[in-house]
């Protein structure tokens, strides 16, 4: 298997705070790799580390199969959008992206022009940054990552700020890249949702530690359908359930069970119950949304 | 590094501020020259009677020790009608005379050769020598360090001020020639403002004289080296305010030290280290040398201020490089 990035043991220690701790992570060639993890759960430094922008305290580093000293040649190959686009507001989209492009050599005949085009800023190239919408500057910054055509994106957050349709737009972008340039992307968000409809693997991280590295459809299977059943007394209904075979569920307290088998058999398992006497409040099938299997994993409290 | 550069001098050319300033330098000079030519004509019409003795030491060839002698002999007859500071009733000056004068020299000291002091060429007939020697003393007098005080600490902070500098600093691009190329940026800046000083004192002092103005060719075999020398001292200045706005990271603090450095403040350290530990600083200090290299200097003044420019060079820039290429960029 190729990967493009590879990390072992990344450690940042920042005084006595641990940003990042003993992060291993792999992104093969390609995909779209999701990030998520609340703020502050040291998504922002990881991708420094990568990005060169940060020193690592302790770990590897393996980029594009290069590590140590080889690996810095293979940043030019990495193009990024780290928090907020850096951008100089009193120069205007085109000369924020010339000079980007003189300080890679970058030198074709309408390239600045395409790249505005892509991220839809083809109309306000012209216009100083200071004036740009929070929306505009994302694209923006997208555009600036995309200079000197790398084959890597790591994108931080890109689409805060943006509407619907400008989510929709960066969505449409990034998959387009993967398509058509094969080129591997990695984006931290917070709207899980989103993320979710176009990354290929998943790593959640909570206090600097990577939690869970999935693919889509392990998070798929997680994030299944499930059976809500409220009644007065769980402890009654475990042996019920195993009885009927069911082994994958989860009480909460002493009124709640969560059912994963046989969600079809609704009527079974109320039946079921009803002759053992377990007296049934609520029987529900409900879908788990990818928010409550993140909040669930980091230890949040559930939404209502 | 080259792309580096060509991004920086792209930066210079496309920042307002910097036109704005090459227009204050421009409209400074002509101020300078015009304040300077009401003096001289002053001068020429004798209504300096105060000055008699100065004027007299000028037509002698700027005898600085005629000069002194004369200036002893006003404040001598100054004296005799001086009226004395006095503190509970005690004439300061009578009783203190020699701490009031080492008091007085060391005011003269800090005017003269920390601060910014410009020594013009003048006749006493309110004519100057030459055109490059007035250019020269205005160059050594340092007033545009004030300006690139301002220019080289806007320049550079603003790159990462604005976080521009995450989209450079994470590619391979070493930090060193990030840091260097702006530097570079810097010099070819500090270039073009001279240039602007230049033209505009030269265009200036042609209508002042109505185009009788010596251009100073006889000059010019002094002139070339010790302003290569300046220039040195001027880029040493500016490797010195950069490396406070590097370490900083503060708009602020970079241009309030140059400014302090510029107008005089190091003199105080130096009084202080002379009074306290017996050593002077003042021989390695850009502002001083910038005052001592004159056109009449002997080689040994030159050599030293030429040493003193470079070291400090290499010294500020390597504090700044280390420490903008061990930090993290925020």
């Amino acid at each position: 298997m190729e990967y493009v990035v590879s990390t072992k043991g990344l450690t940042k220690v920042y005084g006595k705070h641990t940003a990042v701790d003993n992060v291993s992570l792999h992104i093969k060639r390609g995909e779209i790799y999701g990030f998520i993890g609340r703020n502050g759960a040291g998504k922002t430094t990881f991708m420094k580390m990568l990005t060169g922008l940060a020193a690592p305290t302790a770990g590897e580093i393996s980029l594009f199969g290069s590590t140590g000293e080889a690996m810095k040649k293979q940043t030019e190959r990495v193009g990024n959008l780290i928090e907020d686009p850096g951008l100089y507001p009193q120069f205007s989209g085109y000369q924020n992206l010339k000079c980007k492009c003189l300080a890679l050599g970058v030198h074709k005949e309408g390239y600045i022009e395409e790249l505005l085009d892509m991220v839809g800023l083809s109309s306000a190239g012209k216009k100083k940054v200071k004036k740009y919408s929070l929306g505009m500057k994302q694209r923006l910054g997208i555009a600036m990552a995309l200079v000197g055509g790398p084959d890597l994106l790591i994108l931080d957050e890109p689409i805060n700020g943006l509407d619907p349709q400008g989510i929709a737009e960066v969505r449409d972008i990034l998959l387009k890249l993967r398509d058509e340039q094969n080129m591997t992307i990695m984006i931290s968000s917070h709207i899980l949702e989103e993320l979710y409809k176009i990354a290929d693997t998943f790593g959640i991280i909570n206090k600097g530690k990577l939690i869970q590295e999935l693919s889509k459809e392990e998070l798929s299977a997680k994030c299944s359908d499930f059976i809500e059943l409220k009644l007065d007394s769980a402890s009654k209904a475990c042996p019920v359930l195993e009885g009927m075979g069911i082994t994958n569920y989860k009480v909460i307290g002493n009124d709640t069970i969560y059912i994963y088998d046989q969600v079809d058999n609704l009527g079974a398992i109320n039946k079921a119950l009803a002759n053992a006497g377990v007296m049934v409040s609520l029987l529900n099938v409900v879908q788990e949304r990818l928010e409550d299997y993140y909040l669930e994993l980091v230890g949040g409290e559930k939404n209502a | 590094m080259l792309n580096l550069i060509r991004m920086n001098n792209y930066r210079v050319r496309h920042m307002t501020c910097m036109y704005v300033l090459a227009i204050i330098i421009c409209l400074f000079s002509v101020f300078s020259v015009t304040t300077i030519g009401m003096s001289a004509d002053e001068m020429a019409e004798g209504t300096y009677e105060d000055y008699e003795g100065m004027a007299e030491a000028m037509e002698a060839g700027w005898n600085e020790a005629e000069m002194e002698a004369e200036m002893e002999a006003m404040t001598e007859e100054n004296s005799e009608h001086q009226i004395g500071i006095t503190i509970d009733g005690e004439d300061v000056a009578g009783e203190n005379s020699e701490a009031y004068d080492a008091g007085y020299q060391a005011g003269q000291e800090i005017a003269m050769n920390f601060g910014i002091y410009s020594n013009q060429p003048i006749r006493a007939d309110g004519t100057i020598t030459s055109y490059l020697a007035y250019l020269y003393e205005d160059v050594s007098s340092g007033i545009l360090l004030i300006f690139m005080t301002i220019a080289a600490v806007l320049f550079f902070n603003r790159e990462q001020n604005s976080g521009f500098i995450k989209n450079i600093a994470s590619k391979s691009t070493s930090r060193l020639s990030i840091y260097f190329s702006k530097f570079i940026s810097m010099i070819l800046y500090l270039l073009f403002t001279f240039l602007v000083m230049a033209i505009a004192e030269y265009v200036t002092l042609l209508a002042y004289y109505d185009g009788d103005l010596v251009f100073g060719r006889d000059v010019m075999g002094d002139f070339l080296p010790r302003l290569g020398i300046l220039l040195i001292l001027h880029i040493a200045f500016i490797s010195g305010v950069v490396m406070v706005t590097t370490i900083t990271k503060s708009s602020t603090m970079g241009i309030t030290v140059g400014m302090l450095a510029n107008t005089g403040f190091s003199a105080f350290i130096v009084l202080a280290l002379r009074a306290w530990l017996d050593f002077d600083l003042s021989d390695y200090l850009i502002n001083y040398n910038l005052t001592r290299v004159n056109l009449d200097s002997g080689s040994d003044v030159l050599n030293h201020a030429l040493l003193v420019g470079i070291i400090t060079i290499i010294v500020y820039n390597v504090i700044g490089c280390t420490w903008f290429a061990k930090r993290d960029i925020a």
